[in-house]
């Protein structure tokens, strides 16, 4: 037996301590107060057989999970005859592109005649597409028999560099042979020229391609119609109908056809905007047949959600900015506004305000340090804040609230004021172009006084130099300070024209962020999600689509000589090769376990031993 | 020593029962009124509170003192004896040490049941007309109180023996000695302690006393632990007075501890019998009644 850390072993020297306390163990006689220990003789304590024998017993226990401790800590292994011999590794594709009819069988031949003919009595088998997975540990020929045969073709799509970084980590012990067993499409190279120790003899399984095969390489849906894409990667023509389904119904029929090689575009021309998910499919007998279905999601147009905070409904606070955001053209307007009280705001969580883009605060009243934590993570999160100076606006609280460091200070400032747009290429106001004088018009008679602090950036200021509109970033999102009212009372700003571009292009600013995905590839679904082409909900609610990575319909193979010309080969660091060898086998014998289980035995036997 | 008859009822004589009863002068009572009414049907009539005047005529009485009254009723001799002449002056001599204070599982500790013993035979002294006294000393007289039999003097002494608290190391030679010297009267003196020090000073002390005229009964009363030594456990064995500590293994020293035990009070026995005093040993756990006999056994042979 060997052990990996055995530098742990030193730790067994603690069992001493037991053994020392058990020898020097002075008499713990309890004391006794008596009247007549004149007439009594001392006499030495003999301590029974029965308690001689528990207390060996207690010592044996205490030692005992001593030992295992360290020793399981010291990672024990027993380097058998099988463990340092030749390890063979069968690397079976399982993308799409094997899913041809026979292509598998075929390739499930290869490696089974692999598994046969291998050297020494280890064999692993790995099967991959864009991911490795080893399917079967280094071990015996029934095993890797038992693991291919539960094997078969994926959605995914082929990359060699995965099946040769997994087998160089399987062969980290020592010299392999990789069995490649593939159809060697060449994009599977895309992601780089893999690389493989000298030390692992490389024997390719060359499966081969299919002759024919079309498949629907894109899919996307317009306002009236849904067009895809088709293409024939076969050496013959072909032709056929392309389907439109929703709902597993069939929408439309469109026929196509592509000379080898070809791509061409089918769409179908529909009656009204199509809503939900659909999928074109065509018929592919000789070809793959997970690239014969295409499925998309029609996005639904959603406008930005806006929050005001401050402004219930029916109250004046908010009505102009509310209005204004709600204004929009032929399709609707251009955000989705709702109101709130900052009461009934600071009981929301980080996950509610998720669905907004952007929040207006017109009032701090009633809002705690639990509202100040939503809305730091709204902001961190990439959301979008306006802060209207207003009656019900307090600098301080504004300061606490989104802890900023240092706080801000307003004064009141009484007074005719008129803005001056300071950055006009800042995009709230490039729109405006030269027409940004006209936010000269607005007639102020109250703002705030800020003085500029570090962190704040000035977008426009009062012809006094007072700043009127500041913005700062704060973790993903930014957060833009109006210093002056938005609800005409504070100023004449809700009446001039210039008010709905400036309110719509501030919350367009701030609430710009990237839309979210509705269309996946197979390798690149999110966890919790199942790899396989379709229409699928996440766990966000959203519905996506899921396809195959068209790139794998393509039959463009790479030769297997070319192939292992184009493989880099690496250098084998010898030094480690040993103990990489004996963390494996360690690994794999996993005897720490069973020490720290007897350890456990042996602690419960000295606590039940200890109480008698 | 006489046995008490075995139809008596004993229940007020149990320490258990004594150990739950309020006030030193409900158990002194208790126990004696107790005693007493179970001795009426036993062989002690004559020492009861009612013949306590008169005594059976012996040859070498003096005759003046018969009673011919008696004679003529009941045809049988009987001495009349005076008050003064009949009454004793006991001295109850009690040993508060840190080792009487030991009680183990029985229900008092060895000062109180000697407290109760002293308390019952001051009662039972005061129902005879006689002068009690009491003296609590350890290794010197912590309280002392005449023998009288003055009224009030028998609470005085109950609420001596209720205030006793234990002391430190006792020292019975020096106040025997002491008690020897200021006895200038023939008297019953009652000790009542564990002699558990040294015998070879309290011997010499008991014998002063007896050489003074004094008669004197000794009570050793002890724990049924150091009567019986029930350790089973090796234990450190801890001087409740010296703090002197021995460790031991009991099921080794029982045998040896048992016999000193004996040859202590086998020493006591037959030194004490020698110069004509009595020797009364006394488990703290059990009845005082043999202690109550014992004494009236000894008053009787004073008068």
């Amino acid at each position: 037996m060997s052990f990996l850390y055995p530098a742990f072993l030193v730790g067994a020297a603690l069992v001493a301590l037991p053994i020392v306390l058990h020898l020097m163990r002075r008499d713990v006689a309890p004391e006794v107060p008596f009247a007549a220990v004149r007439l009594l003789r001392r006499s030495p304590i003999e301590r029974s057989r029965r308690r001689r024998l528990r207390d060996l017993l207690l010592l044996a226990a205490r030692v005992a999970a001593l030992l295992l401790l360290a020793g399981a800590f010291a990672r024990p292994y027993v380097m058998n005859a099988t463990a340092g011999s030749r390890l063979t590794i069968v690397a079976v594709d399982r993308s799409f592109s094997m899913s041809a009819p026979g292509q598998f069988d075929r390739a499930l031949r290869l490696a089974r005649q692999a598994v046969d003919e291998a050297r020494g009595d280890r064999i692993a088998v790995i099967a991959f597409d864009q991911r490795a997975e080893v399917i079967a540990s280094p071990g015996t020929r029934g095993e890797a028999r038992r693991a291919l045969a539960s094997l078969g073709s994926g959605f995914g799509a082929t990359r060699y560099a995965a099946a040769l970084d997994k087998a160089v980590e399987l062969a980290e012990s020592g010299p392999a042979t990789l069995v490649l067993v593939s159809d060697f499409e060449r994009h599977g190279l895309d992601a780089g020229t893999p690389a493989l120790p000298v030390d692992i003899d490389l024997a390719l399984g060359d499966v081969g391609v299919p002759r024919t095969n079309a498949g629907v390489t894109d899919l996307h849906i317009e306002p009236r119609r849904v067009v895809s894409s088709l293409r024939n990667t076969g050496v013959t023509p072909r032709s056929g109908n392309a389907r439109l389904l929703a709902d597993g119904r069939i929408l439309k029929t469109v026929p196509f056809s592509l000379a080898p090689g070809a791509s061409a575009d089918v769409a179908f021309d529909t009656a009204s905007p199509v809503g939900g998910s659909v999928s074109v499919s065509i018929d592919d007998p000789g070809g793959y047949a997970a690239d014969d279905v295409r499925y998309a999601v029609a996005a639904a147009r959603a406008a930005p959600g806006v929050l005001v905070v401050g402004g219930a409904p029916g109250s004046p606070a908010g009505f102009y900015l509310t209005r204004a955001l709600q204004v929009g053209g032929a399709d609707g307007a251009d955000f989705t506004v709702r109101s709130m009280l900052p009461g009934a705001f600071a009981r929301l969580t980080a996950a509610e305000l998720s669905s907004y883009s952007a929040i207006a605060l017109l009032s701090t009243h009633g809002l705690d340090r639990g509202a100040g934590e939503t809305l730091r993570a709204f902001l961190n999160a990439g959301g979008g804040i306006l802060i209207a100076a207003a009656p019900d606006v307090d600098a301080t609280v504004l300061s606490t609230l989104f802890d900023w460091r240092p706080a801000i200070t307003s004064a009141d400032r009484q007074g005719p004021a008129i803005l001056a747009a300071t950055d006009t290429r800042h995009p709230i106001f490039q729109p405006f172009g030269a027409l940004s004088a006209n936010l000269g018009q607005v007639s102020f008679t109250r703002t705030w006084r800020i003085e500029p602090v570090a962190g704040w950036r000035i977008l426009a200021r009062y012809t006094d130099g007072v700043p009127a509109l500041i913005e700062r970033a704060a973790g993903r999102g930014r957060l833009i300070l109006f210093t002056s009212d938005l609800d005409r009372r504070w100023n004449d700003f809700p009446l001039h024209p210039s008010f709905v571009p400036f309110v719509q292009e501030t919350m367009t600013y701030l609430g710009g962020r990237a839309p979210a995905s509705s269309m996946y590839l197979v390798s690149d679904v999110p966890s919790g999600v199942e790899p396989r082409p379709g229409v699928v909900t996440l766990p966000d609610k959203r519905t996506v689509a899921v396809n195959v990575d068209a790139r794998e319909s393509a039959i463009d193979r790479i030769e297997p000589t070319e192939f292992r010309r184009l493989l880099a080969r690496t250098a084998v660091d010898g030094g480690s090769r040993g103990e990489r060898l004996a963390a494996q086998v360690e690994a794999h014998q996993n005897y720490w376990q069973y020490g720290l289980a007897l350890m456990l035995i042996a602690l419960a036997a000295e606590s039940v031993i200890g109480r008698r | 020593m006489p046995a008490v008859s075995s139809g008596r009822d004993v229940r007020f004589l149990d320490p258990a029962v004594i150990a739950r009863l309020g006030s030193m002068e409900l158990k002194a009572r208790t126990i004696v009124e107790g005693f007493l009414s179970g001795l009426h049907r036993s062989p002690y009539k004559g020492f009861s509170v009612e013949f306590a005047e008169y005594r059976q005529y012996l040859p070498g009485d003096d005759l003046s003192t018969l009673d011919w009254k008696v004679y003529a009723r009941s045809d049988r001799h009987y001495v009349k004896k005076f008050e003064e002449e009949t009454n004793l002056e006991g001295h109850l001599l009690i040993d508060v040490s840190a080792s009487m204070a030991y009680r183990g599982d029985a229900p008092m500790s060895k000062l109180e049941y000697g407290s109760v013993l002293a308390a019952s035979l001051a009662y039972m002294m005061n129902r005879q007309r006689d002068a009690a006294g009491l003296i609590a000393f350890d290794q010197r007289i912590v309280s002392r109180l005449p023998a009288s039999t003055r009224p009030g003097h028998l609470h005085s002494i109950l609420l001596t023996l209720e205030r006793i608290r234990p002391g430190v190391r006792s020292d019975l030679g020096r106040p025997l000695h002491q008690l020897a010297e200021a006895l200038v009267k023939r008297s019953l003196v009652v000790l009542i302690s564990d002699l558990l020090d040294e015998p070879e000073p309290v011997l010499q002390g008991l014998k002063h006393l007896r050489f003074r005229g004094t008669d004197v009964i000794v009570f050793q009363v002890l724990d049924p632990d150091e009567i019986q030594f029930p350790f089973r456990t090796a234990s450190r064995f801890r001087d409740v007075e010296s703090d002197v500590q021995v460790t031991a293994d009991p099921a080794r020293v029982r045998a040896g501890y048992l016999q000193a035990l004996s040859d202590l009070q086998a020493q006591y026995r037959r030194e004490l019998r020698g110069v004509g005093i009595d020797f009364v040993t006394l488990d703290s756990s059990k009845p005082l009644d043999f202690a109550l006999l014992a004494y009236l056994a000894a008053r009787e042979r004073r008068l």
